[in-house]
């Protein structure tokens, strides 16, 4: 059995006032109305949620995302790792029908950025690294290392913020939320369907030193085959990160072309919303055999990598 | 984080007190006597602070030299020792993170050779900080 998305909703704003509730609600009818499906028939809701940003918060309310009554599992970690369980429940026929959502409200990291890490927790060296203060040391790395040039990262940057805000302005942090419907795959689906998934996942600091998020991805790749693939999304939390994922896949036609990613990032959930736009895309006639990857952790050292392909009726 | 922004950056610094366990109390024994111990397993060779593998190890002392990989100037520490560093000890396969005590970070170069200062006297040390050695 195989996992199709038959809906796919979103929003992203530099900030939504007035609490989440209506958009994530909005946003999860917007996307099961397109599925022709009601709340009542979703098996399985899944949320996506962090723990050092909202995963508090995102289980305790998940009766908002429509998981009261239902089976409900919340993944603590990526957006990827969600979409891999929503898969593998319906692969393995836990599930006929999953509504898998993440919102995020990372606009106020802006103001201050509260994730900060000891590194070390066993022995509580105070380093006090924050998150921007690892992702510089990463950035700088891949610089020293003559792998990216400021150039490049600030171009990418710009091309990602034309894609979410319609200018080059970029930030780094945003509101958002976006939910998917996934179904058992069947003989008329269109939607895309979710294929071979892989993983790779470092420590904080990687034992061997290396930053590079490209030997990451070609280990969660490894068994793929990326000859012809239509378009990639990579969804980092940063644009440096995510030109070296696109290092490790060769010969993409579309890169980045639709989600937007990192400048369009509201937490660990953000890669959903590229989801939600490769599908839009896809339906719309566009490509239907690619890869998402999504680099979660402040390093993009958490990395799932997803390939689709075209439903049955559109491959006909 | 910024001042004009109207945000009151507060800065919390819990206290701590637990134990390191046994190869983390005799790490931190040696370091504040002015030795750094390494943790020497099968499967990840030497490491310091110790990892833990499960496996049969032995104790090899490493540095107190150090390679520069990368650093960058840490954001949370507001006394000298405000740059954060990835670097290689002399005599470990893994790399660890350290604060580096310089006044300038322009004179930090990766590759280039920082040594060890231990802080004897401080009870909650853990961990040396590093220079630039001399001969740099």
């Amino acid at each position: 059995m195989r996992a199709s998305i038959s809906g796919a909703a979103c929003v992203v704003e530099r900030r939504i006032d007035g609490g989440m509730d209506a958009v994530v609600q909005d946003v999860i009818r917007r996307a099961l109305t397109e599925a022709a499906l009601g709340v009542a028939e979703v098996d399985l809701v899944i949320t996506v949620a962090s723990d050092t940003l909202d995963g508090m918060m995102v289980p305790v309310r998940s009766d908002m995302a429509g998981a009261l009554g239902k089976s409900y599992l919340n993944v603590p970690s990526s957006a990827g790792h969600a979409l891999m369980a929503a898969v593998a429940s319906i692969q393995a026929g836990d599930a006929q029908t999953v509504l898998l959502v993440g919102w995020g409200a990372a606009s106020k990291l802006a103001e201050f950025d509260s994730r900060s890490s000891q590194l070390d927790p066993f022995y509580l060296r105070p380093l006090g690294a924050s998150v921007a203060t690892l992702q510089a040391m990463q950035q700088q790395s891949l610089i020293d290392q003559g792998l990216l040039t400021n150039r490049e990262i600030e171009a990418h940057a710009a091309r990602m913020s034309e894609i979410v805000w319609g200018e080059a302005a970029p930030s780094d942090f945003c509101d958002g939320t976006a939910a998917i419907v996934l179904r058992r795959a069947g003989q008329d689906d269109a939607g895309l369907i979710a294929g071979s998934i892989g993983v790779s996942s470092r420590p904080q600091l990687s034992l061997d030193g290396n930053l590079d998020p490209k030997v990451w991805v070609d280990e969660a790749t490894a068994e793929f085959e990326t000859d012809g693939l239509a378009f990639t999304e990579v969804c980092g939390q940063g644009a440096s990160v995510e030109l070296r994922a696109l290092a490790a896949v060769p010969g993409i036609k579309l890169a980045n072309a639709h989600g937007g990613s990192s400048q369009g990032w509201f937490g660990p959930a953000s890669p959903l919303r590229n989801i939600a736009a490769l599908h839009a895309a896809a339906g719309e006639g566009g490509p239907q055999y690619g890869l998402l990857i999504d680099l979660a952790g402040p390093l993009g050292q958490h990395v799932t990598a997803i390939q689709f392909s075209a439903g049955e009726r559109h491959a006909a | 984080m910024s001042v004009d922004l109207g945000v009151r950056n507060l800065r919390w610094q819990p206290h701590f007190r637990h134990s390191a366990g046994r190869l983390g109390s005799h790490f931190i024994r040696a370091m504040r006597e002015g030795r750094l111990l390494g943790w020497k397993t099968p499967s990840l060779g030497v490491t310091a602070p110790p990892i833990d593998t499960g496996e049969a190890g032995e104790w090899v002392d490493i540095g107190p030299n150090a390679t520069l990989l990368a650093c960058v100037p840490n954001d949370s520490v507001t006394s000298t020792q405000s740059v954060l560093a990835m670097v290689k000890i002399d005599g470990a396969d893994a790399v660890t993170l350290v604060h580096v005590a310089c006044e300038d970070r322009a004179e930090l170069l990766p590759g280039m050779t920082l040594t060890a200062r231990f802080d004897v006297l401080n009870a909650a040390s853990t961990l040396p900080a590093f220079q630039v050695a001399p001969s740099s």
